[in-house]
């Protein structure tokens, strides 16, 4: 008698001796906590920016090569465009499903990175970077960069007005790094902007190849960290220790709350690319070198780059004839380099104040640390008011304040308002840790004087009030 | 680029004085902070903080004064706009009577060497 089921699980089994890895792996034990999904929803947008970009890839022409629209968007025809730009107006109108599947990769992105960002403040406000899973937090940092420049060249390959407004910043920025810049730059471009063709290829096999086989070697040395030292977890009863792991286990428990997670991140992904436009290239037109516009924005997460490229101030650092440190560094390079290195030498930042070099497995609640957390506020909001001074061109559209007015007040604003915050956060944590002392305090009374009742002869116990 | 502006509002650095031929002026249109295209031509809307006519560039704000030479005048830059002198042949043509000013272009390590003529 044969099996259907026992019979090819016992073939696969002798073969590949997986059940054991398969039973370890099935019992892994998820912190039953729902901040512990916001990396989730980020791997669930990198499945569904794969799923879409392959869907685009097979329409989409990385090439500069110049050609006449004649297609159905007829306020563009007769108009000379790349190749590139045209194959993608041609997604949008021309193929099947292409508009949904090209939104819906231009929100998986957008989601992709915010759900990082914030997935990385609630590691950071819970000091889960701590030993021993520094390595866990690096390599988040490095893919959060890696996507920022994933989706830099995703838009940039378009080929629309705002993609090669883009493009000439990032070149810009490319030459102002120094004394290497100049040459680094060239040679990446081919020439000076808008480079060569060669320029389009190179973008084309890093957005499609190259950097997503980065992201999900990444990704996978990611989880295998997390899985190999365990998630953290929180102090949510006597039974959650720093020994002890309490959780709901990959499956039976884990495993539809994940599968939930997937479809909806999917269905909401989509529902946003069928119904919320998002780039329509076919407003903004072609690309020249000759050619901006005013009110131009970038994707959000690049959005801090333009603010400090925006708010410093007019001058290039130079030795003699030479220009040492061209404007655009400070900004451009320079910020986000700052950004990057704190944030990832963070974990031996807290360790040297603190002194604290043991091993943690429980988080901390943000009042916990609030040396921690009053940084972590101070930091994001420094970052945050650079970010939102890229868009006083459009704050001046909606509220009237002059970009001039908004520009001093930015400048002081983003050194004074963070440091406010430190001081402020801190003495909220503060409060707070007063306040639970106080709480622990009369429990622990509440509970001695039902005990000293107890003990009275065995009194009935007296009722409440 | 080339605009046109009224010759008696003109107050060109030294040796520039022939470079606009009846006020007609060459700027390149590349930014000299990171390469946009200096594509607005700003009317004073406000005379007081705006007292005429100026290049802006979308991407950050930088400013040139097309009167002074292409200086900057707000915003980032850290350069002028070069510029490109002019002149009318006897045949009536406009042509160019030399390399722009400076190099163009953002900055980088050896832009602040002079360009040659040829």
């Amino acid at each position: 008698m044969t099996d259907p089921v026992q019979d090819p699980v016992r073939f696969i089994d002798e073969r590949t001796a997986g059940a054991a890895l398969l039973r370890r792996g099935l019992r892994y034990l998820f912190p039953d906590h729902w901040s512990f999904l916001l990396g989730e929803v980020a791997l669930y947008s990198f499945i569904v920016l794969i799923g879409t970009g392959i869907y685009l890839a097979l329409f989409f022409d990385p090439s500069t090569a110049k050609t006449v629209y004649h297609g159905p968007y007829t306020p563009l025809d007769g108009q000379t465009m790349s190749a590139a730009f045209k194959s993608v107006v041609d997604i949008s109108f021309a193929y099947k499903a292409g508009l949904l599947i090209r939104q819906t990769h231009h929100w998986a992105a957008d989601v992709f990175v915010a759900s990082m960002v914030i997935h990385l403040t609630r590691v950071f406000f819970t000091g889960a970077f701590r030993k021993p899973r520094e390595l866990t937090w690096i390599i988040g940092l490095l893919m959060l960069f890696t996507a920022f420049l994933e989706g830099y060249l995703g838009y940039s390959l378009v080929d629309d007005l705002l993609s090669g407004m883009g493009l000439a910043i990032g070149y810009g920025v490319g030459l102002s790094i120094p004394v290497i810049g100049g040459p680094m730059t060239l040679s990446l471009f081919g020439a000076p902007f808008p480079g060569k063709p060669e320029l389009w290829s190179r973008m084309y096999i890093a957005h499609v190849l190259l950097i997503p086989i980065l992201l999900a070697v990444l990704i996978t040395i990611h989880l295998a960290l997390v899985m190999a030292r365990h998630h953290t977890q929180f102090r949510q009863s006597r039974r959650h220790t720093e020994r002890r792991i309490v959780g709901v286990p990959l499956f039976p428990g884990q495993t539809p709350r994940s599968l939930a997670l997937v479809f909806f991140v999917a269905a909401v992904l989509f529902l946003l690319g069928g119904l919320v436009q998002i780039n329509p290239i076919w407003q903004w037109g072609p690309f020249e070198p000759w050619l901006g516009t005013n009110g131009a924005q970038p994707d959000w997460y690049l959005g801090w780059l333009i603010g400090a490229l925006r708010l410093m101030p007019s001058f290039d650092l130079t030795i003699g004839h030479f220009t040492l440190v061209p404007n655009p560094f400070w900004g451009g390079a320079l910020f986000p380099l700052v950004v990057l290195g704190l944030l990832a030498a963070f974990p031996w930042i807290e360790r040297r104040l603190t002194g604290d070099r043991t091993t943690h497995n429980l988080l901390d609640r943000p009042r916990d640390a609030p040396n921690r957390t009053a940084f972590g506020v101070a930091f994001l909001t420094w970052v945050f008011l650079i970010f939102a001074f890229g868009a006083a061109d459009r704050i001046f559209v909606l509220l009237g304040l002059s970009y001039n007015t908004q520009l001093y007040i930015f400048r002081i604003g983003i050194w004074v308002v963070p440091l406010a915050l430190f001081f402020g956060v801190r003495r909220v944590c503060r409060e707070l840790q007063t306040s639970d002392r106080i709480e622990e305090v009369r429990e622990q009374a509440e509970h001695e004087a039902e005990e000293d009742r107890g003990a009275v002869a065995g009194a009935p116990a007296q009722p409440a009030g | 680029m080339l605009i046109r502006v009224d010759t008696t509002k003109l107050k060109l650095p030294e040796g520039r004085a022939s470079w606009a031929p009846e006020g007609i002026l060459a700027y390149s249109k590349i930014c000299t902070h990171a390469g946009c295209a200096v594509a607005l031509y700003r009317k004073p809307t406000f005379p007081v903080l705006e007292p005429q006519d100026a290049l802006v560039c979308p991407c950050h704000y930088s400013t040139f004064d097309p009167f002074t030479g292409g200086t900057v005048t707000y915003g980032p830059a850290g350069r002028p706009l070069p510029q490109l002198p002019l002149e009318i042949d006897a045949d009536g043509n406009l042509r160019a009577a030399g390399n722009f000013s400076q190099r163009v272009g953002p900055s980088w390590w050896n832009v602040r060497s002079r360009p040659t003529n040829d």
